[in-house]
């Protein structure tokens, strides 16, 4: 579930325009599909946020557990007699806040960490990727585990423990992006025009890995919100904020399969699917529309 | 009485680009005949390489002759099927491209990768001991010693890989070589004895040759006529000196003077204002008059069409006519 | 720290400059390549000095060394008058501000998310050379101008991408000059461009030489294009320096044996190749280097004995007509004279 996120640079990717680029993405079915699912899903999380507050209220008596979709309550109710229909709106958040934080984290540890090691090379290269190397070696599942259940239960340790086992995976792939950057004719011309080397790294380098740097973040957020469903599946996650990975774990736990209450399992199982394939299809399409573009006609 | 080998008469081509189709061969027409050298010189956007490739059938899948036709030897390509023209690929037509040199397998042998192209052809050779000879004798007749022979492409200099390029693509025995820059990527001391090949390989085997390039002093030295291309379209034909010395056309003219010559003035450097047109904005009319001193009002309205100079000889060009006529 | 004081005398002297680079991997592994085997020149200022060479010959990895953008491994440079391998950071940094590159590849030079205005002022910004973005934006529409962009402000916005490989080329030209440096090494900078476009970019390489009174090197493996832009000519094969003299006797009486086939392997507009002589040996393959003796022997149809035991002669030092060749009084070599091939030209366009 975690471990290498890998979208691989490609030869002279990296010379796009951001409008092109924009109107290629949303004409390639994969990405348009992943698009709408993103916004569909961001969307369906700022309703919830705005018509739901944790916690929801359970259930009065013992009869309201487990009931079956009807009129009142679409989805049915979970073990505890909570609406699942308003637990699926309530719980869209934690993914989606999970994920993107949990990326933004890894993504900005490990491009920094892949600009410095690509473009200084030298004894820093050779220190920063012996850590990477360790760090993409131990198994991320059960660090994530192992470090979940040992920091104190919340959104932020399922944030910082998720960031913490994905950013090797981007800073491997970012470094090689910059090596082969790196080397280009006009990265040379502007240290001949007297350009220090943070100035490059920080106008030149960067912006042309950006695109990488995006299309990896989005397959990197998908793996995000499947490992956040996991954690809180296992009951590592924030039990204080619905979530679909709570929605299981509770179902789960309170004999859901055995009562045959599809209900509570089917839609956040198919919540977590549709968003974490949106990331992957967004993710495919950004690596399609931005390794070909050589040079634009 | 030479016959005539290859004969193109208003070949067009277009490519799809996107939403747009753009004309990248505009009614080429002419002929070659059996041992004769023809030299295409054109710069970037001139068509020069899609004509070449549009002789053997090779174009990308996105591009499609709209119109004319070739005929080699009586019989017609544009109308051939492709196993047609697989068969008049090598054994007819032979090609030599640009970066030839470096599409060597390498991870065989040199005299192996011949001895392939032979017993690519049915009936040139009759086993793999009868390829290995003739394989030996084809890289001798490129200049390549005996004791290379079983070297791989990497061990090889560019200008013996380009050579390696050259021998496969006779092992068909075809009558006709088409060659685009072949010599562009090598050094000029390599470049002087690859011609020096292609020259003898005329000589020896009489082989016709169309030599594309755009470089107008390596097309002198080794062609007898020339067409000149301009955005798709032939400017100017004759022969390699008439082109060179009496040129007509007033792209070819400023071409010849733009060529640096260790004979000409020092400090003095003669080009052409502007560049070539891309071909997805042609401009209108004749598509060199932004760039021609010698503008006519109807130049930027209509299209030249050729004026016959003589046989064999001809420009497309207004003002060209209209000195014809006067 | 030294400071560089405009010294008389001239702006690049370069003394037994070598460079080497480990090779990686082959049959020779472990044994140094040495791109540039202890070159010496002097380039005059307000000059231009043509290195003319073949691919491999090390006429870029020289002119990288000149310029401070790869290092020595052993041998002197001084730019006026100063040692640049003694220079602090700061002075290092100066220097910057005084050799500029034009690079062969137009395409491969220009990031494709800088415009124009942005590829232009970097210099400037660079080396903290304006004081307000009017300054910045006078600096670049007057240079912009001089290479041949008018009306210079309406390019500002342009992407590489919109512009031709001329145009390109001078944009690369313009940001090279406009920080007003004193040397100015262009390597191989029409290599890549149509024939037709080549004049307008050593033309606008000329006007700015004469307007800003800039030294330059001019790279090229085209002895035409020496013949016609440079001064001086430096001869280069496989790392070393063979021949030394102004174009005229380059061109016309050269001295060693493979500036003549040079000059013979040249196209010759006449055609004929049957006819056409070319004095040179050898198959083409990388020959081991020779360790004593001349290098170029393997390859010399003037070869003898004496050629490979001794060292061939230092060329480089002084402006006189030098030549690495061990017989050079001794043999009679071609060039190529004014009046030959123009008396075989007919009158053009008649």
């Amino acid at each position: 579930m975690a471990g290498i996120v890998a979208v691989a640079p490609a030869e002279g990717q990296l010379t796009v325009r951001p409008a092109a680029a924009w109107r290629q993405l949303l004409r390639n079915p994969r990405g348009a599909v992943g698009l709408a699912g993103l916004v569909w899903f961001v969307g369906l999380a700022i309703v919830g946020a705005i018509l739901y507050k944790n916690p929801l209220p359970t259930g009065t008596t013992s009869n309201s557990v487990f009931l079956p979709p009807s009129g009142t309550y679409w989805l049915g109710t979970d073990q505890l007699g909570r609406n699942v229909f308003d637990e699926i709106l309530l719980g869209a958040q934690v993914s989606v806040i999970v994920g993107f934080s949990a990326t933004a984290l890894a993504t900005t540890l490990g491009a920094a960490i892949g600009v410095i090691s690509g473009y200084f090379s030298g004894p820093v290269d050779s220190v920063l990727m012996r850590g990477t190397d360790v760090a993409l070696a131990l198994p991320a599942l059960p660090l994530m585990v192992v470090l979940a259940a040992i920091l104190p239960r919340g959104l932020l340790t399922v944030i910082g423990v998720i960031a913490v086992t994905s950013w090797p995976g981007p800073a491997r792939i970012i470094r090689a992006g910059v090596l082969s950057e790196r080397e280009r004719t006009y990265i040379l011309r502007e240290r001949a025009v007297g350009c220090g080397e943070w100035r490059i790294v920080w106008r030149y380098i960067l912006p042309a890995v950006m695109p990488l740097i995006l299309a990896n973040a989005a397959l990197l957020t998908a793996v995000a919100v499947l490992n956040q469903a996991v954690l809180a599946f296992l009951g590592l996650g924030d039990p204080t904020h619905a979530s679909w990975g709570n929605l299981l774990q509770g179902a789960f736990d309170g004999g859901a399969m055995l009562q045959g209450a599809w209900w509570v399992i089917v839609p956040p199982g198919l919540c977590i699917v549709a968003l974490v394939l949106s990331f992957t299809l967004l993710s495919n399409a950004l690596s399609d529309v931005l390794n070909p573009r050589l040079k634009a006609s | 009485m030479t016959m005539t080998l290859l004969s193109v008469d208003g070949l067009s081509v277009q490519y799809r680009q996107g939403r747009q189709r753009l004309q990248a061969l505009d009614r080429a027409s002419f002929e070659v005949s059996e041992g004769s050298r023809l030299g295409v010189l054109g710069e970037s956007g001139s068509g020069k390489s899609t004509l070449a490739l549009a002789i053997p059938g090779l174009l990308p899948p996105n591009a499609e002759v709209t119109a004319g036709t070739v005929m080699f030897d009586g019989r017609s390509l544009t109308g051939a099927s492709a196993k047609e023209l697989e068969q008049v690929r090598g054994r007819d037509i032979g090609m030599v491209f640009q970066a030839a040199m470096n599409s060597l397998d390498p991870l065989r042998p040199v005299i192996s990768q011949v001895m392939e192209a032979l017993m690519a052809h049915p009936g040139v050779v009759e086993n793999r001991a009868a390829a290995r000879k003739r394989a030996a004798e084809f890289l001798r007749m490129v200049d390549i010693r005996d004791q290379y022979h079983s070297m791989y492409p990497h061990e090889y200099s560019g200008g013996m890989r380009q050579r390696v390029a050259i021998a496969m693509s006779l092992a068909g025995g075809p009558r006709l070589l088409i060659a685009d820059e072949p010599v562009t990527a090598l050094d000029v001391i390599t470049q002087f004895q690859i011609l020096g090949l292609l020259d003898r390989l005329k000589q020896e085997l009489g082989l016709a040759l169309i030599f594309v390039s755009h470089d107008l002093g390596v097309i002198a030295s080794i062609c007898d006529e020339a067409i000149v291309m301009y955005a798709g379209r032939i400017v100017e034909r004759g022969t390699v000196h008439e082109v060179l010395h009496q040129p007509k056309h007033p792209y070819t003219e400023m071409l010849v003077q733009a060529m640096p010559r260790l004979t000409s003035t020092r400090g003095e450097f003669f080009g052409i204002p502007g560049s070539p047109p891309s071909l997805s904005s042609l401009p209108p009319g004749c598509p060199f008059h932004p760039r021609c001193p010698a503008v006519l009002a109807k130049c930027s309205a209509e299209e030249p069409e050729d004026t016959v100079l003589g046989p064999g000889r001809a420009a497309r060009c207004h003002v060209v006519a209209a000195g014809v006529r006067s | 720290m030294t400071s560089v004081v405009a010294a008389p005398g001239p702006i690049i002297r370069a003394r037994d400059l070598a460079v080497e680079f480990e090779r990686r991997g082959g049959r020779r592994r472990g044994d140094p390549l040495r791109a540039v085997d202890e070159v010496s020149l002097d380039i005059g200022k307000g000059e231009t000095l043509c290195i003319v060479g073949e691919s491999g010959s090390g006429k870029t990895t020289l002119v990288r060394a000149i310029g401070g953008l790869v290092p020595l491994t052993s041998g002197s440079v001084q730019f006026d008058g100063a040692e640049m391998v003694k220079l602090g950071r700061a002075a290092r940094r100066q220097l910057r501000r005084r050799i500029q590159y034009v690079f062969q590849d137009p395409y491969e030079s220009l990031s494709p998310r800088r415009n124009v205005f942005d590829v232009v002022s970097e210099p400037l910004r660079v080396h903290r050379l304006a004081r307000s973005r009017q300054d910045l934006e006078k600096h670049v529409a007057e240079v912009l101008s001089q290479c041949g962009f008018e009306p210079a402000t309406e390019y500002f916005d342009r992407y590489p991408h919109e512009l031709s490989g001329g145009q390109r080329q001078r944009l690369l030209i313009a940001a090279a000059v406009v920080i007003r440096p004193d040397l100015l090494i262009a390597d191989e900078p029409v290599s890549m461009l149509d024939v037709s476009v080549r004049a307008e970019i050593l033309g606008v390489l000329k006007d700015l030489q004469a307007s800003y009174k800039l030294s330059m090197i001019f790279v090229t493996h085209d002895l035409a294009i020496a013949w016609s832009i440079g001064d001086a000519i430096a001869v280069m094969y496989q790392g070393l320096l063979v021949e030394y003299g102004t174009a005229e006797e380059i061109i016309r009486s050269p001295r060693h044996p493979y500036t003549q086939a040079l000059l013979q392997a040249l196209p010759d507009s006449e055609g004929a190749m049957g006819l056409r002589e070319l004095s040179i040996r050898g198959d083409g393959l990388d020959s081991d280097r020779v360790s004593s003796g001349c290098r170029f022997e393997p390859r010399c149809p003037y070869a003898q004995a004496i050629c490979t035991q001794q060292r061939p002669p230092n060329v480089g030092l002084g402006t006189d007509h030098q030549s690495a060749c061990l017989r050079a009084e001794e043999i009679s070599l071609k060039g190529v004279s004014a009046g030959a091939a123009s008396e075989a030209r007919g009158d053009p366009g008649d």
